[in-house]
């Protein structure tokens, strides 16, 4: 009903604009570039001597009345201009010849409809089909990584089946997702990139800061990234085929240093007490305790079998990937169709692989001269498993355990020898062997749009779309499993099964009406859009199995142990934008929009909200004749746009209601509202030399309204409430260098280069206090956000404080034998580390912390884990047949938490702990009773340096033309060789420098026990026909 | 047509379409999810929820929560090295400053109880102004529940505002009436005074309408006598716990505090627990980790040193410990291991033990349900006339209460030997310590306050949480340690009479 009104209206609009000139014949056509032969939108067709001019559209076409003997001017930038003599022909097709090197690419996104880059009054990147399939990323957001500046990309686990996170510039929100919007042809989607294969894409559009971003209002302040998939072959010779298989194998990178010396008596029998077993070569004492010394020197005996249990954990495993694709080409169609599986089993053998498959269907149909129907669709399943765990129990077993000890029956021991040692361990394998815990998920997204031109320069469009993903999650964990930790303690099993629906519908209309006054080109688009998701999940899980245990039905549960449970969500937005893009001789380039949005997520008192945003640029060339500068641009943009609230009841009163009654946690919020981010951003596009093109993008932005869950007295009953407290700034700096190094009849060198540097921070917090997030990060006005806070290790003699009468406290140090010390009874020990001196290589020595005056432990900013610069560089270097291809990134600077190793302190397993036992101290120095460890809490000693240099891809490979082995029935085929994470030069000591919490993936650098990073090397071959 | 008006004539019909067609969908969406409180306190029967909510908020999430086990290792009834929860820095000795700051990792062992409180406290107070202010009828299946209602709405009320007193140094009280933008912290005193008089509201109820039970907890239906008793109970234990030191323990009303004893329960008070409710003292209190049968939180040698005064109450550098020797047969309920879990020596070797409580050890280890959870055992109300009885001048009294109870039912003792003050006050000690052991949040300490018999340095109360003080915007205050023992008299045990001594 909304629809149609809104049809109504502007097609009202539209008759009563069509301008009024008698005219005597009408001419149409297509305009086409003669490189690509693919449509160019928006060439000027002007009737010559007059000032009549008509645009053509998104396709490409044109329809211009015209009288007998004109001629018809066509100009667009970047080609050469052409004139035509009107015959007597009605149709006109014209194939324009680029004018440059350097294409007038179009883009769609940000943008109300396809606009030439040239005409750009702010930043869009896109990044092309070519780099993409050098090495296909396993999904879209891997398949960014490196190529545009001021983008950071990180996998926060290896999981095979996590999605990259993307955050472009800086954060826009504390509490919110970090995670621009999702868009594929042109159907919003509910965000999971892990969904789109690589190969289907045709090129990668994104969209940075909210002036760009302005079109899509409170969806998107974290930018935009839009996926556009083929459409069909690339030229008019029918079908073409596209098959291409891929095999290889992933591996683990590097490995966690461990322990493998010991800190126990050597077997002797001088020492050993009679009656109890020795084993693992130690003596032991009349209580069955093997005796301990005080230093971990002691390598173990030569009888005694170690395992390096990260080998054993992390082994070699497959990746596949299948892919065939159909394009074709016809009068009034074209078409693609796809298929692709994938098979990434990652590094752990016992888990489930991740397993993908993906159907594409696009189809483009001219109906009729006016009307095109396009249709873009795509299925997707996949299969994982969930949440790998148990990373902490095999960095902590000590190398005499074997993970893979097998029981009589050949199962997995869930009790491998010498788990009882110390407090007893639990096998990670065994656990990950007996449990069944996946996620399947099917998801339909799909899209169809009409487009019809009322008019010359009026075009009208409708769509509609649905992204819509099913899920089931099931945990299963057998009756006679053995929680090696709770000997007889067991639950008796364990089942739960989740099943949800998430669903997005959009619907939306629009108009665009393209007009050329003389000199001035001007185009002006009305869109109305609807959109509504819902969200339902139930879930249900039970334990205790009663009878064999085997039957995997939830009525074989204890019904006293049964939990039910389930969700439904729901919102609906609407909203309006009108947006004006206009230029002046293609030289001056101005225009603005204003967005108006509703939601049903705001508060009751303010559904709806404005944004908008205004632009400016000149092409300085068009004016100007610079030597050697075939393009110089500049631009400067202002533009707001926002995100919605975190939650779905952020802006409701909640109370508990269950089991227990009914209790108060949260106060509504009537007027919530989205947040709004507001940037000014200036750039400047050149190109150069024929064959470098440059941007560079200066952008601050600065968000208000941000959501945070205020914490509220207790008088009040409730516990907290969303308020639209808080206020963050970001800038960003980026560069960008394309090009061609050289080039000659044999060989090409084409790279691209990316530099950015990008900062943020919380400016204002109202009237909440300071806290910390995550148990590291703090949020506090003035500083970085992704700062981390805890106790800060003395580096020197100065910091030491002393009371009124000039004795050290003793809060400072752990373990300071009693009396009164001054600073210059402490010295910096070898480590680097303040310690009394006289208790060096005692159990007394321990290093020390900053305290206040009066004496207690200050939480204070011990990193940052933003990143001082970042660097992306990609180069192809094609000789004849051959090419090879590589991408390095590198990033400067960017604080971890290196929880991981804390825990490990803590289970005395890290390899630290020889070093200190090497260097002949005490085990108290290092163990979890020491101020390093210091209790688990967050500490400056485990804060590192997360600088590192990647070889993200490379690939070499060979490419054969059929033509030229008289295989002319083959285009071409390529086999290549190629390797993804090859190499990571970095100081880190974990893992992967990669790694993060997968909540604020790009801010919260903690590396806790987290499913490595690895390096996949495959072998390809694609044949296309 | 020049250009510019053409412009300005399409700007207008724009504008008039963008207003027509915006505002065409329905966003007012629902939570369907989570009710609010206009839908809770319109609907009687969402009523009755809201007051059986508050009640188990108390007392599940506050007073079964785990985090009470924060303070029976501050009162050495239990010990441990684990730093989590900062196990250790409750338990370690000498005894360490209390971190109140918002930066500290486990704030929530201070201020879970003094949310779980308020919040029911303000439950509470929604259904009295419900019934009182806006004589609103609950019936439910027939049955007018108004009364049953309000009654234990005074009750929550009572024990939230009695128990803030109870634990922390300051509180806010609030009634049906208050404006919750005009209240001021006021002292334990009358956060007390306070919890007491809700107490006697909910009592008058209960006494006038004789069908008014209480069923709120699991499978316990009280009648309304019965309810009256529990209450009488609650009052007792509330009123002689606004003691923290032994100063203040010589002038408190043992009168008024003997009758509340008197009338008080004559059973146990012993809900079966669910997966909902249940007694999270007793499940991590009572846990073994291993095979060998260690235990999560070991049993204090503070107690077994009362069992066998013979027993360290230091464990040595080095060496395992035997087991102690005892005529009190309620050493059964303790187990002895020569396996320390998860004490590390090199945490503190001196507060290692080898005992565990092992009385209330049901199905702890794989379920919540089905177990028996004594939130109020009858013991402690014969202790607390006892201890009246004593403070009153009357010994032979308090004896003869003494000699008739577990003493002699569960641990075969022979009476006491005579009825002097040091005999008797000795004899309590011993019961608490003893007989009370887990049976419920707070007992032993508020005991061992009065007579001042925690170690040096050990708090007597609470401040008002970090994370209360930073959102009205306070200034941050603590308690605790052995160095300001002296500075914070009535807030830091003195270790006068300490046990260690």
């Amino acid at each position: 009903m909304k629809r149609f009104l809104l049809l109504c209206v502007v097609m009202v609009f539209a008759l009563i604009s069509t301008s009024a000139l008698a005219q005597d014949r009408t001419v149409s056509g297509k305009v086409t570039g003669s490189d690509d032969g693919l449509p160019l939108p928006g060439v000027n067709i002007l009737l010559k001597g007059t000032t009549t001019g008509v645009p053509t559209n998104a396709d490409g076409e044109y329809r211009i009345s015209v009288p007998d003997g004109a001629t018809l001017i066509f100009r667009y930038l970047g080609y050469v201009t052409q004139e035509i003599v009107v015959g007597s022909q009605t149709v006109i097709n014209v194939s324009l010849a680029p004018d440059a090197t350097s294409l007038g690419e179009v883009v769609v996104t940000g943008v109300a409809a396809g606009t030439s880059t040239k005409k750009l009054g702010f930043d869009v990147a896109k990044v092309d089909t070519k780099v993409i399939q050098e090495v296909p990323g396993v999904d879209p957001g891997n398949a960014l990584r490196g190529k545009v500046a001021g983008v950071r990309i990180t996998q926060p686990s290896g999981d095979p089946g996590a999605a990259a996170q993307i955050r472009i510039r800086g954060s826009n929100s504390i509490n919110g997702s970090q995670s621009p919007l999702i868009i594929v042809d042109g159907i919003i989607t509910n965000g999971n990139l892990r969904d789109i294969n690589a190969e289907d894409i045709a090129s990668i559009e994104l969209v940075k800061g909210a002036a760009a971003s302005s079109l899509y209002g409170s969806l998107a302040a974290n930018g935009v990234v839009q996926i556009i998939t083929k459409r069909g072959s690339s030229d008019d010779s029918g079908i073409e085929v596209t098959v291409r298989n891929e095999y290889g194998w992933s591996g683990l990178v590097r490995k966690y240093p461990l322990s493998n010396l010991h800190r126990f008596a050597p077997f002797s029998a001088d020492t050993h007490a009679a009656g109890v077993t020795p084993l693992f070569g130690f003596s032991y004492d009349a209580g069955g305790n093997p005796i301990e010394e005080s230093i971990r020197d002691n390598p173990y005996a030569d009888s005694v079998q170690l395992f390096d249990n990260q080998d054993r954990f992390f082994t070699s495993q497959p990746f596949y990937n299948n892919y065939i694709s159909l394009g074709g080409k016809g009068d009034n169609f074209n078409y693609h169709l796809s298929f692709q599986n994938q098979h990434q089993q990652g590094v752990i053998e016992f888990t489930e692989p991740f397993e993908r498959q993906n159907l594409r269907l696009n189809m483009d149909y001219l109906a009729s001269e006016k009307f095109t129907i396009q249709l873009s669709s795509s299925f997707t399943t996949t299969n994982r498993q969930r949440q790998v765990g148990g990373f902490r129990d095999f960095l902590s077993v000590p190398p005499f355990i074997d993970l893979l000890e097998r029981d009589e029956n050949g199962e997995i021991s869930p009790t491998p020898d010498g788990h009882t040692f110390n407090e007893g361990y639990a096998n990670s394998i065994y656990e990950l062997a007996s449990r069944t815990n996946t996620e399947s998920r099917n998801r339909f997204l799909g899209g169809i749009t009409l487009k019809y031109d009322l008019t010359d320069k009026i075009k009208l469009e409708a769509s509609t779309s649905l992204d819509q993903t099913w899920r089931e999650f099931v945990f299963y964990e057998p009756k006679d499993y053995v929680d090696a930790q709770n000997v007889g303690g067991e639950r008796g099993g364990f089942y739960q099964i989740i099943n949800d629906n998430r669903k997005t519908r959009i619907s939306s209309a629009q108009a665009t009406w393209s007009e050329t006054f003389g000199k001035f080109n001007l185009r002006t688009v009305l869109k109305y859009q609807l959109e509504e998701r819902d969200f339902l999940q139930t879930r249900a899980e039970g334990t205790r199995f009663v009878g064999a245990g085997d039957v995997l039905d939830l009525a074989s549960l204890d019904p006293e142990q049964l939990f039910i449970d389930n969700t439904i969500t729901r919102d609906v937005a609407e909203n309006v934008f009108f947006d004006v893009s206009a230029d002046y001789d293609d030289k001056i380039i101005f225009g603005g929009l204003i967005r108006r949005d509703g939601s049903s997520l705001f508060g009751e008192e303010n559904r709806y909200v404005n944004y908008g945003r205004g632009f400016l640029a000149y092409r300085i060339t068009e004016d100007v004749d610079i030597n050697n500068i075939q393009e110089l641009k500049v631009r400067a943009s202002f533009g707001t746009s926002g995100l919605r609230p975190p939650v779905f009841n952020a802006q409701y009163e909640i109370l508990n209601s269950g089991v227990n009654g009914i209790s108060k946690i949260q106060t509504g919020n009537r007027e919530l509202l989205p947040s709004i981010a507001e940037e000014l951003e200036v750039g400047v596009n050149m190109d150069f030399l024929d064959r470098f093109s440059f941007i560079g993008n200066y952008s601050v932005t600065n968000v208000r309204n941000d959501f945070i869950n205020a914490p509220l007295p207790a008088a009040s009953g409730f516990q907290n409430q969303w308020q639209n407290v808080g206020e963050l700034r970001s800038t960003a700096l980026e560069f960008s260098l394309n090009g061609t190094a050289f080039r000659n009849e044999d060989m090409v060198l084409d790279f691209g280069f990316n530099w950015d540097k990008i900062t943020q921070e919380i400016t204002d917090l109202g009237d909440i206090p300071a806290f910390t997030r995550s148990t590291y990060f703090r949020v506090e006005e003035g500083q970085p956000y992704g700062t981390m806070y805890g106790q800060q290790l003395l580096t020197s003699v100065d910091q030491i404080k002393t009371d009124a009468n000039g004795n050290v406290l003793a809060t400072q140090f752990r373990n300071l034998p009693a009396g009164n010390w001054t600073p210059s009874d402490f010295s910096v020990n070898e480590f680097g580390h303040v310690v009394h001196t006289a208790s060096i290589g005692t159990a007394a020595e321990q290093a020390g912390y900053i305290v206040d005056d009066a004496g207690q432990l200050v939480a204070q900013a011990i990193g940052d884990t933003n990143p001082d610069w970042n660097i992306g560089f990609n180069l192809n270097f094609a000789y004849k047949d051959f090419n090879v291809y590589a991408l390095v990134e590198h990033q400067q600077g960017g604080d971890i938490y290196n929880n991981t190793a804390q825990l490990i302190y803590f289970e005395e397993n890290h390899g630290d702990l020889d070093t200190y036992g090497l260097a002949g101290k005490h085990v108290n120095y290092s163990n979890s009773a020491s101020a390093l460890y210091n209790g688990a809490n967050a500490t400056s000693y485990f804060v590192e340096d997360g600088t590192f240099t990647k070889l993200r891809e490379v690939a070499i490979a060979y490419t054969l033309r059929g033509s030229k082995i008289g295989w002319d029935w083959m285009r071409d085929a390529k086999l290549a060789v190629t390797g993804r994470n090859l190499f990571t030069w970095t100081d880190y000591s974990g893992f992967d420098p990669e790694v993060s919490l997968n909540g604020n993936a790009t801010n919260f650098r903690v590396d806790q026990f987290v499913y490595p990073q690895y390096r996949t090397y495959t072998v390809s071959l694609q044949l296309r026909f | 047509m020049k250009p510019i008006n053409y412009i300005k004539k399409k700007t207008l019909l724009v504008a008039a379409s963008l207003l027509m067609v915006a505002g065409c969908a329905d966003l007012d969406v629902p939570n369907l999810n989570q009710p609010d409180a206009e839908r809770a306190l319109a609907n009687p029967s969402d009523i009755a929820a809201l007051s059986q909510g508050s009640f188990l908020r108390l007392i599940n999430n506050g007073l079964m929560s785990t985090r009470v086990v924060t303070i029976d290792l501050i009162t050495d009834q239990i010990t441990s090295t684990n730093a989590f929860r900062d196990y250790w820095g409750s338990a370690d000795e000498p005894t360490r400053r209390l971190d109140n700051r918002p930066t500290y990792a486990d704030i929530a062992n201070v201020s879970n109880l003094w949310d779980q409180a308020y919040s029911a406290l303000s439950g509470a107070n929604d259904v009295i102004d419900a019934i009182v202010n806006r004589d609103v009828v609950i019936e439910i299946s027939g049955q007018d529940d108004t009364q049953k209602t309000l009654a234990a709405a005074y009750f929550t009320r009572g024990l939230a505002l009695g128990y803030i007193g109870y634990v922390y140094d300051q509180g806010y009280i609030l009634d049906e009436n208050t404006d919750p933008t005009t209240i001021e912290l006021v002292g334990y005193a009358d956060m007390i005074a306070a919890g007491v008089a809700s107490l006697e509201q909910a009592k008058a109820v209960y006494q006038a309408n004789p069908s008014a039970n209480f069923d709120y907890v699991t499978d316990s239906d009280l009648s309304s006598a019965e309810a009256v008793q529990l209450i009488n109970s609650y009052a007792a234990r509330l009123m002689i716990g606004q003691a923290r030191t032994a100063a203040e323990a010589a002038s408190l009303d043992y009168s008024t505090i003997r009758t509340y004893a008197q009338n008080g329960l004559t059973a146990d008070w012993n809900p079966t627990s669910t997966a909902n409710v249940s007694n999270g003292q007793h499940s991590w209190n009572t846990f073994q980790i291993n095979a060998a049968g260690a235990f999560y939180m070991p049993t204090d040698l503070k107690v077994i040193n009362t069992f066998d005064p013979a027993y360290p109450k230091t464990y040595p550098a080095d060496g395992v410990l035997g087991e102690a020797t005892t005529a009190d047969a309620r050493i059964d309920d303790y187990f002895y291991t020569s396996d320390f879990g998860w004490l590390r020596a090199d945490r503190n070797r001196t507060i290692f033990s080898n005992y565990g409580h092992i009385r209330y050890q049901q199905n702890y280890q794989s379920t919540n349900a089905g177990n028996s959870m004594f939130l109020f055992r009858a013991a402690e109300v014969r202790l607390l006339e006892a201890e009246a009885e004593f403070r009153l001048g009357n010994n032979a009294a308090a004896k003869a209460l003494i000699d008739a109870g577990e003493r002699a039912t569960r641990g075969g003792l022979a009476p006491l030997a005579d009825a002097s003050d040091q005999t008797i006050s000795d004899a309590l000690f011993y019961e608490y310590t003893i007989e009370l052991d887990n049976a419920g949040a707070f007992i032993c300490w508020g005991h061992n306050r009065r007579y001042d018999i925690l170690q040096r340095g050990r708090i007597l109360h609470f401040p008002v949480p970090a994370t209360e003080l930073e959102v009205v915007g306070a200034e941050l205050y603590t308690y605790g340690g052995a160095d300001f023992a002296d500075a914070e008299a009535g807030s830091n045990a003195s270790g006068a009479n300490s046990w260690k001594n």
